[in-house]
């Protein structure tokens, strides 16, 4: 449109210009400058006219052929409904595929907070030589907002599951403390009542804000939640406010269900060695770069820490420095580790795009030489060479928009399923991935882009086509021309091509999946139930250790259960505690050495989980406060601390600022699998849950069923044997061990799951694209056959011509596509497990069953060629 | 398109005819649209004037079809104004639409002084 302007502009201006001259050859003429003026207007003529012509001439060519170009269009593609419809189902898997992946993508990668300005928000966090230590303590934080002249705001925050209470029912959710200004620093303004204010940060009265979600969900949306009130700990919360739907705070992937202020924190408020905050979050003053924020925050950090207490190596590797990180997209928890998988996934929908382009183009190809004629008769009733093959390239634009419309329903249901797939387990990861703005327009370009490239090979030949050749070619005695059966090769070589990297990919992953479910977790999984137990707020530590161990004898009486124990965390659970312990004859080279990690486990504990006891004994109740302390320690720790020394009855010391801890070893028991299920085995101490180093308030219950298969059973008996313990009791995250291993395994099912269907899809494809392009080939030289069989050619003969010329096109395909697996193998190495990225026998085997799939879709038009009788082909023509 | 009503009677232009012309005159050199104006004017001697205006849909029918190209330059008088050159497919077309002129116009010429137009 600005181009349409910019000529009417310019043909003005040219007006203008040519009158100018005229004047001035009538002055050298001799008339005087106002004549000359005069005359030369005249002698020019009607400019509104002229102009007018020339606007309405510019205007009207381009648009009124392309809507005759679409109009055509629609009634080709009716004309030939059976082609249109099957191709624009592949052209719907295409898009689709490639909409819902860039849905994920944009979600977890690309997607700004919902907030005011989020490019002027940054993060401070501590860092030094080892790494980061996330945000300072909040007295800096403090001092900092005091004196901060580079921005206008600052707020402090952190969110953990919380137990909170609404009308006497306990119930967990995820909970935030803030500053009293953090959403004003955000700009986001209240759907209901009001945000919290710094004169909240005075707790008269406690104030909460919820989130839309939660307020639907707990509140069902009713109006009257304002005023409402919820205990926490030991104080009550007035509900003021809930939050507009799109705000879930500040970490992509977590929801805040409740918001309230963070002086409710006291002790950790003056706590200048605690390191609780999740986050520092600045809006920069206009015209301030996040240099200078970072800048001014080191400076005070630096005095700040000069009074720290931690030894000084200490601070120099992880409280060195400040930095201000860009806090636009939110804290990253879920990017760094999504970003590789979901590039993996991007390109295997690209990949699978690119083949539905080559399927189409192929499809396009041979439609288009039967319509030869047609386009014949509309070159010699006057169309121009381009015009039909821009009439074409609308065709196919067309076509590929009738399809992608079908792909965003498609999409929007893969996106459903995926999103709940991240739901699930324990860390359950909130989503958004609906379709916004950018979805919307990466989907329409990827459909206009594929609908061009396959349109071009159509409009393409269609343009160089010579008039009378194509009349000719209508004919079905002609023979078939070498250029077009080349490029259908080319295409059937592509597909070939890209199927082999589907194939390989989906052959890589499903590998990975299958070997991570056969690892040994060091734990037996089968019919263990896990869940959180919580004790109600006020419970002193004796009382909650008893509260423990009452529950846990409890629920062992519930028929069903073989046994039970008790817990801080459990494999797999994404939770970890640690500590520095030292052992007799054990030099550590560093803290890294001397650390492990700990877990306060009851009596029951390895029995339920299945962990196998290696040397001593396990821990029994006879493990009480008053007995000596034992420990438990796992396989690795005995072999990284003791080598091939007996721990059984060695010291373990745990090293805590002010005073030792002692513990005799008592038993080593078989490593398992912590975080992930990849990972080498870590060094593990187990310490009784009644000789604890710290209570929890929080514990995860274990049970092992009798039934393998029907430990949810077991769940609303648990429950109410539980009630009865202790009514105030809170249960949450209530997960079997097989499921949370699924939930492990969730990159890995999805990168499977979608590179298996892809390279099924793929195959299909590749083998409809070879059996079209030779049935098509063979239909034509018929003639040609029944000739050369009539000479003599034996029908072995004529079936190994078809393999032949099949068995080019799929070598190529093959050879074009191995480089390209291999380079994409050893991108995803890290992201594979089980084979090597390099194990040719891989890329072999799906070489191989490409092999087989073409020999087969080769097999029919072959035994059709065969099949070809002289005497009745000679006698059709 | 008009011609100006001079002494003797206006010639009728067939559509198409004006773009041989302005062809014509491009060969000489690139030009702009009021020279070529007036270079029509004068290799008509005359007898052809054309409407200075009605030139510019043929100009922009031949830019269009790739006949001739078009740029902003400086004219003698150090004017400012939008030259109109010859492409190589404008002097092809030229041969081309010249052949087709002579063709017509002979035939005509044959009609017109054959002695039985229906023997």
């Amino acid at each position: 449109m600005w181009f349409r302007k910019h000529r009417d502009r310019d043909f003005a201006e040219e007006i203008e210009a040519h009158i100018r001259l005229e004047a001035d050859r009538l002055i050298e003429e001799g008339m005087t400058e106002a004549e000359a003026d005069v005359t030369a207007r005249r002698t020019f003529g009607n400019v509104t006219l002229v102009r007018e012509r020339f606007y309405e001439s510019r205007r009207w060519t381009w648009f009124d052929q392309l809507r005759q170009d679409v109009r055509y269009g629609f009634r080709s593609l009716w004309k030939a409904r059976a082609f249109a419809i099957a191709a624009a189902a592949t052209i719907a898997l295409g898009t689709g595929a490639n909409t819902a992946v860039f849905s994920l993508a944009d979600a977890v990668l690309l997607r700004s907070l919902p907030v005011e300005k989020p490019q002027d928000l940054v993060f401070l966090n501590a860092a030094g030589t080892e790494g980061g230590s996330g945000p300072p303590a909040y007295p800096y934080f403090s001092r900092l907002r005091q004196e901060t002249r580079t921005c206008e705001q600052l707020a402090a925050f952190a969110s953990d599951e919380m137990r909170i209470e609404i009308g006497g029912r306990p119930e967990q959710v995820m909970g935030q403390v803030a500053s009293g200004n953090y959403f004003d620093l955000l700009g986001v303004r209240p759907m209901l009542g009001r945000v919290m204010t710094p004169e909240d940060e005075a707790l008269d009265p406690p104030v909460a804000v919820i989130s839309e979600r939660f307020w639907r969900r707990r509140f069902g949306g009713d109006p009257a939640v304002i005023g409402k009130t919820l205990t926490q700990g030991k104080r009550t919360f007035v509900v003021v406010g809930v939050t507009p739907p799109e705000f879930f705070g500040l970490q992509p992937g977590s929801a805040v269900d409740i918001t309230i202020p963070i002086t409710t924190q006291e002790k950790l408020l003056t706590d200048s060695s605690s390191l609780w905050l999740q986050g520092i979050v600045a809006r920069r003053k206009p015209g301030v770069s996040p240099a200078q924020v970072q800048a001014e925050a080191d400076v005070l950090y630096r005095s700040f820490m000069a009074d720290s207490r931690y030894p000084r190596d200490v601070v120099t590797k992880y409280f060195q420095r400040v930095e201000a990180e860009p806090a636009a997209q939110g804290l990253d928890v879920i990017r760094s580790r999504y970003s590789q998988p979901l590039h993996v996934l991007m390109m295997i929908a690209a990949l699978v795009l690119l083949l539905v382009v080559a399927n189409v183009a192929n499809l396009l190809l041979s439609r288009g030489t039967s319509r030869s004629r047609e386009f014949a008769i509309r070159i010699a009733a006057g169309a121009s060479r381009a015009r039909i093959a821009r009439q074409l390239l609308t065709e196919t634009v067309l076509l590929f928009a009738v399809g992608a419309l079908p792909g965003m329903v498609l999409a929007r249901w893969g996106v459903a399923a995926i999103e709940s797939m991240f739901r699930e387990g324990r860390r359950a990861i909130e989503l958004d991935a609906s379709l916004n703005g950018r979805v919307l327009a990466f989907s329409i370009a990827i459909t206009f882009a594929a609908g061009v490239a396959a349109g071009l090979f159509p409009a393409w030949r269609a343009f160089r086509r010579d008039p009378d050749q194509a009349l000719k070619e209508g004919h079905p005695r002609a023979g078939e021309t070498r250029s077009s059966g080349g490029l259908a090769q080319a295409l059937v070589a592509l597909q070939v091509a890209v199927s082999l990297v589907l194939l390989v990919g989906a052959g890589f992953f499903s590998i990975t999946l299958r070997s991570l479910g056969k690892v040994d977790t060091g734990y037996r999984g089968e019919g263990v139930l896990t869940m959180s137990i919580q004790s109600p707020p006020g419970y002193a530590s004796a009382k909650a250790t008893a509260l423990w161990t009452h529950a846990v004898e409890a629920v062992r009486q519930i028929p069903g259960v073989r046994s039970a124990g008790v817990s801080t965390y459990t494999p797999l659970s994404g939770r970890d505690r640690g500590a520095i312990v030292r052992v007799r004859g054990y030099i550590p080279a560093s803290d890294e050495d001397a650390t492990v990690h700990t877990n306060q486990v009851s009596e029951g504990y390895f029995e339920s989980m299945g962990i196998a006891l290696v040397r001593g004994r396990v821990l029994t109740d006879g493990d009480a406060e008053d007995s000596v302390k034992v420990a438990l320690i796992n396989e690795s720790t005995a072999k990284e601390y003791f080598g091939d020394r007996d721990p059984l009855g060695e010291i373990l010391n745990f090293t805590r600022t002010g005073g030792d801890r002692s513990y005799r070893i008592a038993g080593v028991v078989r490593d398992t699998k912590h975080m992930n299920l990849r990972e080498e085995p870590q060094r593990f101490v187990y310490v009784p849950m009644r000789q604890p180093r710290d209570v929890d308030s929080r514990v995860t219950l274990v049970i092992a069923a009798a039934v393998p298969g029907a430990e949810m059973n077991l769940l609303a008996p648990v429950r109410s044997t539980l009630a009865k313990v202790e009514p105030g009791m809170l249960i949450s995250d209530v997960i079997s061990m097989q499921s949370q291993m699924k939930t492990t395994l969730m990159t890995e099912r999805l990168l499977a799951g979608l590179s298996e269907v892809s390279g099924g899809l793929a195959m299909t494809l590749a083998a409809i694209g070879l059996y079209g392009v030779l049935s098509y080939r063979v239909g034509r030289q018929r003639r040609a056959i029944a000739i050369r069989m009539a000479l003599g050619a034996s029908r072995s003969t004529v079936v190994a011509g078809v393999l032949r010329q099949s068995g080019l096109a799929v070598s190529a395909g093959l050879l074009a596509g191995l480089p390209v697996a291999v380079i994409a193998a050893r991108y995803a190495a890290n992201l594979i497990w089980g084979v090597k990225a390099d194990d040719f026998r891989v890329h072999a085997a799906g070489s191989f069953v490409l092999g087989v799939v073409a020999l087969l879709s080769a097999c029919i038009p072959a035994r059709r060629a065969a099949s070809v009788s002289p005497v009745d082909a000679l006698r059709e023509s | 398109m008009s011609t100006q009503e001079g002494e003797s009677k206006p010639v009728a232009l067939l559509q198409g005819t004006l773009d041989l012309l302005i062809l014509r005159t491009l060969l000489f050199g690139p030009e702009h649209g009021q020279g070529i104006a007036r270079a029509v004017q004068a290799m008509s001697g005359n007898e052809i004037l054309v409407d200075h205006g009605s030139l510019y849909p043929a100009l922009q029918r031949l830019e269009a079809r790739g006949f001739v190209s078009a740029k902003w330059g400086t004219s003698g008088n150090n004017r400012k104004a939008r030259f109109y050159t010859l492409t190589t497919a404008g002097k092809k077309q030229m041969t081309t639409e010249r052949q087709q002129w002579e063709r017509v116009t002979a035939a005509v010429a044959r009609v017109l002084t054959a002695e039985n137009p229906t023997g």
